[in-house]
């Protein structure tokens, strides 16, 4: 059975600081959604509301159609996985991966030293409990390391006996919280590809909390970017990217990161930076302080002939093999710095490089406009027109 | 060549560090050797005196049995493991849960709590002994075990310790734990407790010692020889010089001295790290 | 998969108690106890020691008389009293430097040693772990005028036999190195923890600095990283030899020339019964203690992690 999860405007404050502000979304069941965002987005809260370990203010969880607020984590039936994998430090693997059967089968006295050996169904429960155990140890490939303690393995075994952990009560819900922070960063790329096989073995409801973009991107069905305690944008990783609803998102989202250019706009609602033409108007909007972006890729050198939307000069050239990165000084400022991504094959004319101011360009269309809130704005000049997102 | 060893290996300095360690050693063992060569040696070639360390008749089993006939030791050694027993597990079962909460649970006595903890160290138990004393002559309590365990069931110093414990131990396993449905008795007893063994076993051999070898709290509440901890019958067996002579003497000394060295022997490590943790006596 | 409640997204909620205890309910639940013999324990008897302390209140007196700050006066005006005080602190002051000083010392020796360490550990840790009144009593007849060896060897050695458990001025030097033996282990396994803390490549850096040899080694790395540590071992021992109360009960029953606090309370209070006067000598051991205790409860702060 599959279960979806809805948030009904969560609120939580912790003393006098705000962290989480009426986060509403709805995840279907069998999604993987992300909720990303830099550290102290509130993500980890978030998580936590949606497990029970926390209760918040206002606001309500519903898992399927039935709201838990009042419910204990057990009662959720929602399984998590730590950062930090969350082990008990003195079972084996195999007692880790069967405790959550087993408190939730055995009665107290069942469960004690001594006193257990008394009860005569537990011999067959805990049978029962040994061959699911062995059963999700098979599909994650740790059969051979059920005997050992924790301490006795590495992390990427750890973060597998902890995926168990959380499988075999075949749960309404996963949660993770960062669960591949830990890993070393091979490891971390092997991890990525096992999570979403498995999120695509198991069907079932994932949410993903990460601050890793690169993360989010790859793995998630959806992504929800939180923002200072608010729902910033929630969509697809595509969406995210090519339409960023708020300057958090669009700067969070995408490596190398987004180049954010200081803009403004004249009384005619023309977009001018440095003085320079853009080419994008926002008549709703004269006479105002905006932030322009544009992705690295979208940045290229102006042809010969072109009027160029900005004036730079080189500093430095980055090759990656397959791409190439130019690091440039705008002219007149140079504390801010662009980038443009070449491909490896792009030839660039650097001419004298860092001695002449050299002519960057990009398309209107692909240049993102924020106003001084950091919320999008809609440009003409485009060839489509999209909505002001509001949040 | 030489300087590659570290300098304690050079030769003069090694002989020098082993001339005085030994000498050392050799007062640190004497009182022992020589309770034991007493305790096998006839009265007679106890009375001349002397230097010599090998005894010339072997009298161990007439001394050892005139030890065990003239004190009941054997019985003190049992109030001892009594009493030791019941005062560790009242301590561990009042602390860990005091220190627990401490540690990990946000409730609005924690700051007295500690404050009171903090404040309880300062004070030896000679301080309480006399009040402590006219409650439990008032209650017609004393010559007991209860009223030789009564002022050492809160230990403020396991509340301590087991807080600091505690505290290194990751919020993520006890949420963990509680998204697994354990209760939160269960995850203190079962998963919290068992992780924080190894100052649990330090705290448990520093507090078995320590009652062990009281003597100051038993001597004011226990009258009756019957309830006497070991320290104590040590007490009256050479007060009660008498007829005991020292062989007598020096063979219930061993008596009582053995089941610790004993114990001790066995557990050498975990008597050290008891200490090392702990730091006090 | 088998098992039906595992797939429904609900557990029973009869299966397992609904109610979840807070964080408040909890922790004051398990404080309780701690708080309760904390009070019966320590808070109302100090309360009552301060109170009884003004009083000249005695077991089986029909009347008790304030008598305000007059058992003080008494007490620091009592030659016994002031002796015993004197006693004390000069045992103290032997066995505070003596235990420092030795264990570290012998931490120091022992902490080279590879093969032989495990006997030199044991052979000075032995007399902490063994029971100090029967080990008094072994002392009592070592240092035996007459059948003890030590006056045998000193005879042998052409010195006057000594007896070190009857002449007053020699009983607080002779329970003072009796203290010592005792102690001296204990503060050996301190200083071990503290040596092994240092890191190995300080004392390379010495080396390659030009610090090398035994004292030079000593003097730049280890005694400096090991002041905490000195520091807590001088405290411990201050207030273990300020406690000295067993080997003066065995060996010399508080007789001229040992007495010492502790004894005089216990002999005050519970031989002699005069409540009041005994409550007072504790108030004025609580304040010396406090002031090791303090500086203790400090350290202990700082220490105890690992």
């Amino acid at each position: 059975m599959l279960f979806g999860l809805t948030l009904g405007a969560i609120s939580k404050a912790f003393g006098t600081t705000r962290v989480l502000d009426r986060v509403s979304l709805t995840v279907e069941p069998g999604e993987f959604v992300s909720l990303v965002g830099p550290s102290g987005c509130g993500k980890s809260t978030l998580l936590r509301i949606i497990a029970g370990l926390e209760r918040q203010d206002d606001g309500t969880v519903s898992i399927g159609s039935r709201v838990v607020d009042a419910l204990s984590p057990r009662q959720r039936n929602i399984a998590m996985v730590f950062q930090n994998y969350a082990l008990y430090p003195h079972m084996s693997a195999f007692e880790n991966i069967a405790l959550p059967l087993s408190v939730g089968r055995l009665s107290l006295p069942e469960r004690l030293p001594l006193l257990k050996y008394l009860s005569p169904r537990r011999a067959r429960i805990m049978r029962e409990i040994a061959n699911e155990v062995e059963a999700v140890a098979g599909q994650l490939k740790i059969e051979a390391l059920l005997a050992r303690k924790p301490g006795q393995l590495s992390g990427g075994q750890r973060q597998r006996v902890a995926l168990a952990r959380a499988m075999v009560r075949q749960p309404s819900l996963f949660l993770m919280d960062e669960p591949l922070s830990n890993l070393d960063a091979q490891l971390r790329v092997h991890m990525r590809d096992e999570l979403t096989d498995l999120h695509a073995r198991l069907g079932a409801t994932f949410v993903y909390v990460t601050h890793d973009q690169i993360e989010a991107m790859t793995m998630s069905s959806r992504v929800a970017m939180l923002d200072q305690g608010r729902l910033a944008q929630f969509g697809t990783p595509i969406e995210l990217y090519d339409r960023p609803a708020t300057l958090a998102v669009a700067t969070f989202i995408g490596s190398p990161a987004i180049n954010v250019l200081a803009a403004h706009s004249d009384a005619r609602g023309a977009v001018a930076i440095a003085g320079r033409a853009s080419g994008l108007h926002v008549h709703a909007l004269p006479d105002q302080a905006l932030s322009l972006c544009v992705r690295p890729e979208h940045l290229r050198l102006a042809r010969p002939g072109e009027t160029p939307q900005l004036l730079a000069r080189l500093r430095r050239n980055e090759h990656y093999g397959a791409e190439r990165l130019l690091h440039f000084d705008l002219a007149g400022d140079s504390a801010r710095s662009v980038i443009v991504r070449l491909a490896h094959d792009e030839n660039a004319a650097l001419g004298g490089a860092s001695e002449t101011a050299i002519g960057l360009a990009f398309e209107p269309q692909h240049a993102h406009l924020f106003n001084a809130e950091g919320l999008r704005v809609e440009a003409l000049g485009h060839g489509t027109s999209y909505r002001t997102a509001a949040q | 060549m030489n300087r590659l060893l570290p300098p304690s290996h050079r030769l003069p300095g090694f002989i020098l560090a082993h001339a005085a360690l030994l000498a050392g050693a050799c007062f640190m063992l004497l009182p022992f050797v020589w309770m034991l060569l007493t305790a096998i040696r006839a009265p007679d070639e106890i009375l001349t005196g002397g230097l010599n360390p090998i005894p010339r008749s072997f009298h161990a089993v007439e001394n050892f049995s005139g030890a065990l006939a003239q004190a009941p030791l054997l019985n003190f050694m049992l109030n001892g493991a009594i009493v030791c027993a019941g005062i560790l597990v009242v301590q561990l079962i009042v602390a860990i849960p005091a220190a627990y909460a401490l540690a990990k649970l946000r409730f609005r006595a924690r700051g007295l709590l500690f404050a009171l903890v903090i404040a309880g160290l300062c004070v030896p138990i000679q301080v309480p002994a006399l009040p402590l004393y006219l409650a439990l002559a008032e209650f017609n309590l004393l010559d007991s075990y209860f009223a030789m365990m009564l002022p050492f069931f809160l230990s403020v110093f396991a509340i301590f310790l087991f807080r600091q414990t505690f505290k290194t131990f990751p919020d993520e396993i006890i949420h963990a734990a509680r998204v697994d449905g354990v209760g939160e008795f269960e995850i203190l007893w079962r998963i919290v407790v068992p992780s924080a063994f190894p100052a649990i076993a330090a705290f448990s051999i520093f507090s078995i010692v320590a009652h062990w070898n009281d003597l100051y709290w038993p001597m004011i509440v226990i009258q009756r020889l019957e309830y006497a901890p070991p320290p104590l019958g040590m007490l009256f067996f050479t007060s009660s010089e008498s007829g005991a002579s020292y062989g007598v003497l020096m063979a219930g000394a061993t008596i009582i001295t053995a089941p610790l060295v004993i114990v001790f022997l066995i557990a050498r490590r975990r008597f050290v790290q008891g200490i090392t943790m702990t730091g006090i006596k | 998969m088998t098992i039906a409640s595992a797939s429904a997204p609900f557990p029973p909620a009869a299966k397992r108690q609904g109610f979840r205890l807070s964080g408040e309910a909890l922790g004051t639940l398990f404080a309780v106890p701690a708080l309760l013999l904390i009070t019966a324990l320590i808070l109302a008897p100090l309360v009552c020691l301060l109170a009884l302390s003004l009083t000249d209140y005695e077991i089986g007196a029909v009347s008790i008389r304030w008598l305000g700050l007059g058992n003080f006066e008494k007490a620091l005006s009592d030659p016994v009293f002031r002796r015993s005080i004197g006693n004390t602190l000069l045992y103290v002051a032997l066995v505070l430097p003596g235990g420092v000083f030795l264990g570290l010392l012998v931490a120091v020796l022992v902490h080279g040693r590879k093969r032989s360490r495990g006997f030199y550990e044991v052979a000075y840790f032995l007399p902490v772990t063994s029971t100090l009144i029967a080990m008094a009593a072994v002392w009592q007849f070592l240092l035996h005028p007459k059948l003890g060896p030590i006056n045998s060897a000193l005879k042998s050695l052409g010195f006057a036999e000594r007896a070190f458990i009857s002449e007053p001025e020699l009983l607080i030097p002779t329970l003072a190195a009796i203290g010592l033996w005792n102690l001296i282990g204990f503060n050996m396994v301190l200083f071990l923890a503290g040596l092994a803390a240092i890191p190995r490549d300080l004392y390379d850096a010495a080396e390659i600095d030009g610090a090398g040899g035994p004292v030079n080694r000593f003097l730049t790395v280890t005694w400096p990283q090991l002041a905490p540590t000195t520091m807590f071992v001088a405290v411990t021992t201050s207030i273990t030899s300020f406690k000295v109360f067993d080997t003066v009960a065995v060996l010399t029953r508080g007789r001229d020339g040992s007495e010492v606090l502790l004894y005089a309370i216990y002999l005050e209070g519970f031989q002699y019964f005069k409540m009041g006067y005994s409550a007072a000598l504790t108030v004025i051991f609580l304040v010396f203690m406090l002031v090791f205790s303090v500086f203790q409860a400090f350290q202990l702060d700082r220490r105890v992690h690992y």
